[in-house]
C-alpha cells in the first residue's frame, strides 16, 4: 500500500547484524503507523517489566503513512521505548527532517535491540546499512557528533543532507535526564530516552535516502497540500503558533498564574512582557513540509527554548533574562540533557538550600545566581557527582533528603506549571501515557471548558494527538487544522477512505496499548503522588469520570 | 527575462521548494533528491541553491562570502550545478538535473509558488542577448 514502504530494519546490536523485515500495513490499520505502531511493536516484543536500561528493552523508531510524503507538517518519526526517567512507555516526536529521510531511504521504521560491545552508530544510506564504530564520537556533544559524522562524507553537499539523531555525553553516561537531539533541535518528550540509547552503546543514527515516495493519487494529493497550506495560513491559532511559537499562550498563562517561579513557591510575575522575550527572536525554522515554522532562532541561528523549557530554566530558577535562559538551553542541547528536568533539578537544589536541608559540604546554589547555575548545568551534563550529588533525577533528589512530597511532577517527570490553576492540564498530566509538558499548550488553545466537560476535553486532546502522531503528522496541527484535510491526504496517499471517527479510534487504541503497557510495568500508578498534591476541588471525581470515559479501571 | 531571486534571510528550511520541484517534475512521485533546488544549512542559516546550467569543468571561482561576522564558502551558495555537485545528479540515472524554470506562466515556477515565506520570488532582469 502506498504511504508505507513495507520494510522495517531490525538492528541487533549484540550480534551487530541488521535485518530487513517486511511490514504489512494492512495488518496494522488499528494503529496505522508512527506512535501507534511503535507502541504496538514495543508492547508485543518487550516485557513491560524490563529495566529501561537493560539489554531487553528495545527502541522502536516509526514513521507514519504521511511522514515525508509532503503532507503538511508530516515530519514526525516516533521514538518509542521504555523511558529511564518515567519508567513508562514513551513516544518522543523527532521532527525536522529525520523521519522524512528514513522514509526516503526505504524504511517505515527501525527496531533496535540488544547492546553493542563498544560505542557504535548506525549509518543508513538507502539499502546500505551499517553498524559503525563510534569511538571517535565518544564524549562529544550533540553538535560535534553531527559534524563529525558528516565529515565522513567526501562530498560536502551530500553530507549536509545526512540527517542525524544523536545523544550527547549525558546519554553515554546513561543519565536519566539525557535526551535526543536532531540537527540542533530537541526531540520533544525525549528526556529519559537518551540513557536508553546510551545503555545500548548507540551514539547516533545517521540517514540519507534517495528513493521516490509514491502516491495512490498524486494529482489530488498535490491539490490537498495546497489547500492544507491555505488552511494553515488562514487559521488564527496556527498563525499565532507560527508567529509566537508556544509562547502564544504566555500572556494567558501569566494572567492565570499558571507559570511558577522559584521552584513552585510562588506564581511568576514577570517584570517584562512577551515583547521582551520575542525581541530575542531573529529568525524562524520549520520542519519538513511545514509552513508553520514554529521554531524560533536567535541571531546566531541557535534555537530558542520552547515555553516549558523557558519556564524551567528561567523563572523556576529565579531568572528572567531571555538571553541567559537561551544560553542555558543551548548548553543543555549540547550536553543532550532535557532542559525542563535540568531546570527543575537546579531549582530544586536552590530550594533545598533555602530550606537548609542540604548535607554539609554540598554544592549550594542560590535562586537567580548565575555562576552556580551554569556550573550546575555543566556538572549535570557531565554527571559530576561531586557537584550534583548522588541523585540522578529530580525526584530522587527530593527523596534523598526525605521531602518526596515536595517534588512537583508525575512519575518522576517535572510538570513546570501550577496545575492547581488549570484542571485540564492537571488531568492530562496525570492520565497521559507519559507525563508531557510539551503537549500542554493544547490546553490553552481553546476557551476553558466547563469543569464537568474537562474529562471529555482531555480525552479528545489525547486521542487527536495520538492519531496525528500515528499518521506521522505534528500534533501542533491539531490546534487549528482540519481532520478532514488530513483524511483527504490519507486517501490520496494510501487509498484508505476513512472518516474522523476511525482516525480518532487509532488514537484511542494507541492510548489503550500504552496504558496497558504501563499497568503491567507497575510503578507507582497513575495517581503517583501528584493527584494528592492537586488542590482542585472535586479532582478525584474528574479522574474517575475520565477513566469511565476510557472504559479503564 | 526573469530569474528567481533568493532571499536567504526569509528561508525557514521547510523544503517546500524541494517538494514542489520534485512533484512538478515527477508528477506521480515525490523525491527531494531529484529536485533542482536544494536547501542547504550552513552556519545555522538556510540557503536555497538552484541548479543552473551544468558546466563540464569544475568551477574555479573560490571566494568567501561574508554575512555579519561569519564567512561562508561561496561554493555552497553558488548556483552552478557543476558536475562535482553530486546532489544535483539524479540518484537513479546519475545524469545532471537542471532547473528548467517550469515556465513563467501558470503553473509557474513551482518552487516560487509553494515557498510559504517569500524567500523565493520572481524578478525581471534586463536581457542583454
Ligand atoms: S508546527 Fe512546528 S514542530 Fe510542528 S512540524 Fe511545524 S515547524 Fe515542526
Ligand atoms: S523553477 Fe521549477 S525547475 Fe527550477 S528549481 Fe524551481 S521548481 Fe525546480
Ligand atoms: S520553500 Fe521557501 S522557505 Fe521553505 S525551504 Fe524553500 S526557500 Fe526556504
Amino acid at each position: 500500500m502506498f504511504g508505507w514502504t513495507g520494510k522495517i530494519l531490525r538492528v541487533n546490536l549484540s550480534e551487530e547484524k541488521v535485518f530487513v523485515e517486511d511490514l504489512k500495513p494492512e495488518e496494522h490499520l488499528d494503529v496505522l503507523g508512527g506512535r501507534g505502531l511503535g507502541a504496538k511493536i514495543l508492547a508485543s516484543e518487550v516485557d513491560p517489566g524490563v529495566e529501561p536500561l537493560g539489554r531487553e528493552n528495545k527502541i522502536v523508531l516509526m514513521t507514519g503513512p504521511l511522514t515525508g510524503t509532503g503532507a503538511n507538517s508530516g515530519s514526525v518519526c516516533a521514538v518509542v521505548t521504555k523511558s529511564a526517567l518515567t519508567k513508562t512507555i514513551v513516544s518522543a516526536s523527532s521532527k525536522l527532517y529525520f523521519g522524512a529521510e528514513l522514509k526516503a531511504a526505504g524504511y517505515d521504521g527501525l527496531v533496535i535491540e540488544g547492546k553493542a560491545k563498544s560505542p557504535v552508530y548506525l549509518d543508513i544510506r538507502d539499502d546500505q546499512v551499517e553498524i559503525l564504530p563510534a569511538d571517535f564520537l565518544e564524549g562529544q556533544d550533540t553538535e560535534a557528533t553531527t559534524f563529525l559524522i558528516r565529515s565522513g562524507f567526501n562530498d560536502p553537499w551530500v553530507a549536509r543532507e545526512v540527517r542525524v539523531l544523536c545523544i550527547g555525553a549525558a546519554g553515554e553516561r546513561r543519565l536519566p535526564l539525557a535526551c535526543l537531539v536532531t540537527d540542533g533541535i530537541l526531540v520533544a518528550d525525549s528526556g529519559g530516552i537518551g540513557a536508553v540509547f546510551g545503555s545500548k552503546n548507540l551514539k547516533a543514527i545517521a540517514v540519507r535516502g534517495t528513493k521516490d515516495i509514491l502516491f495512490n493519487d498524486g494529482k489530488s494529493f498535490i491539490k490537498s497540500i495546497a489547500e492544507g497550506v491555505k488552511e494553515i495560513s488562514t487559521n488564527q491559532t496556527l498563525s499565532s503558533l507560527s508567529s509566537f511559537s508556544s509562547y502564544f499562550v504566555y500572556d494567558n498563562l501569566i494572567s492565570k498564574k499558571v507559570i511558577p517561579s522559584l521552584y513552585f513557591s510562588k506564581p511568576y510575575e514577570p517584570s517584562n512582557g512577551l515583547k521582551d522575550i520575542s525581541a530575542h527572536w531573529a529568525r524562524e525554522r520549520g520542519c519538513f513540509a511545514c509552513p508553520i515554522a514554529c521554531f524560533k532562532l536567535d541571531n546566531e541561528g541557535e534555537s530558542f527554548p520552547e515555553l516549558d523549557a523557558f519556564i524551567a530554566l528561567g523563572p523556576l530558577c529565579g531568572f528572567e533574562d531571555p538571553a541567559l535562559i537561551k544560553k542555558a538551553y543551548h548548553r543543555c542541547l549540547l550536553h543532550g540533557i532535557d532542559p525542563v528536568e535540568t531546570g527543575a533539578f537546579i531549582a530544586s537544589l536552590m530550594r533545598l538550600n533555602e530550606m537548609n536541608v542540604l548535607e554539609q559540604g554540598a554544592f549550594r546554589p542560590v535562586f537567580g545566581e548565575e555562576s552556580s547555575y551554569f556550573e550546575l548545568i555543566e556538572a549535570l551534563g557531565q554527571g559530576k557527582k561531586e557537584i550534583v550529588g548522588l541523585a540522578k533525577d529530580v525526584i530522587s533528589l527530593w527523596e534523598g533528603v526525605g521531602y518526596a512530597q515536595n517534588f512537583i511532577g508525575v512519575r518522576g517527570k517535572t510538570i513546570p506549571f501550577n496545575l492547581n490553576y488549570c484542571p485540564v492540564l492537571a488531568l492530562n498530566a496525570i492520565t497521559h501515557s507519559w507525563p508531557t509538558s510539551s503537549f500542554d499548550i493544547f490546553a490553552y488553545s481553546k476557551k476553558d471548558p466547563k469543569v464537568k466537560d474537562v474529562p471529555a476535553v482531555v480525552k479528545g486532546y489525547q486521542d487527536t494527538k495520538a492519531a496525528l502522531e500515528s499518521l506521522g503528522v505534528c500534533a501542533f496541527l491539531s490546534l487549528g487544522g482540519n481532520l478532514s484535510t488530513l483524511l483527504f491526504m490519507l486517501k490520496a496517499v494510501t487509498g484508505l477512505e476513512w472518516d474522523e471517527e476511525r482516525l480518532l479510534g487509532v488514537g484511542e487504541t494507541t492510548l489503550k496499548i500504552e496504558h496497558e503497557f504501563n499497568q503491567k510495568a507497575g510503578g507507582e500508578g497513575d495517581a503517583d503522588n501528584l493527584s494528592s498534591k492537586v488542590a482542585i476541588s472535586g479532582f478525584e471525581g474528574l479522574l474517575s469520570a475520565y477513566y469511565q470515559l476510557r472504559g479503564w479501571s | 527575462m526573469y530569474k528567481i531571486k533568493v532571499d536567504h534571510t526569509k528561508c525557514v528550511g521547510c523544503r517546500y521548494c524541494e517538494l514542489a520541484c520534485s512533484l512538478n517534475h515527477l508528477t506521480t512521485a515525490l523525491n527531494p533528491k531529484k529536485a533542482r533546488i536544494r536547501v542547504l544549512k550552513e552556519n545555522n542559516r538556510f540557503f536555497p541553491v538552484i541548479s543552473g546550467p551544468s558546466t563540464q569543468a569544475a568551477c574555479n571561482i573560490k571566494i568567501d562570502l561574508v554575512i555579519g561576522e561569519k564567512v561562508y564558502d561561496f561554493c555552497d551558495i553558488c548556483r552552478a550545478a557543476c558536475p562535482f555537485k553530486d546532489i544535483f545528479k539524479d540518484p537513479n540515472t546519475g545524469s545532471a538535473v537542471q532547473c528548467d524554470f517550469c515556465g513563467i506562466d501558470a503553473p509557474g515556477p513551482a518552487c516560487v509558488k509553494w515557498c510559504p515565506t517569500g524567500a523565493l520570488s520572481i524578478e525581471e532582469v534586463p536581457s542583454y542577448i
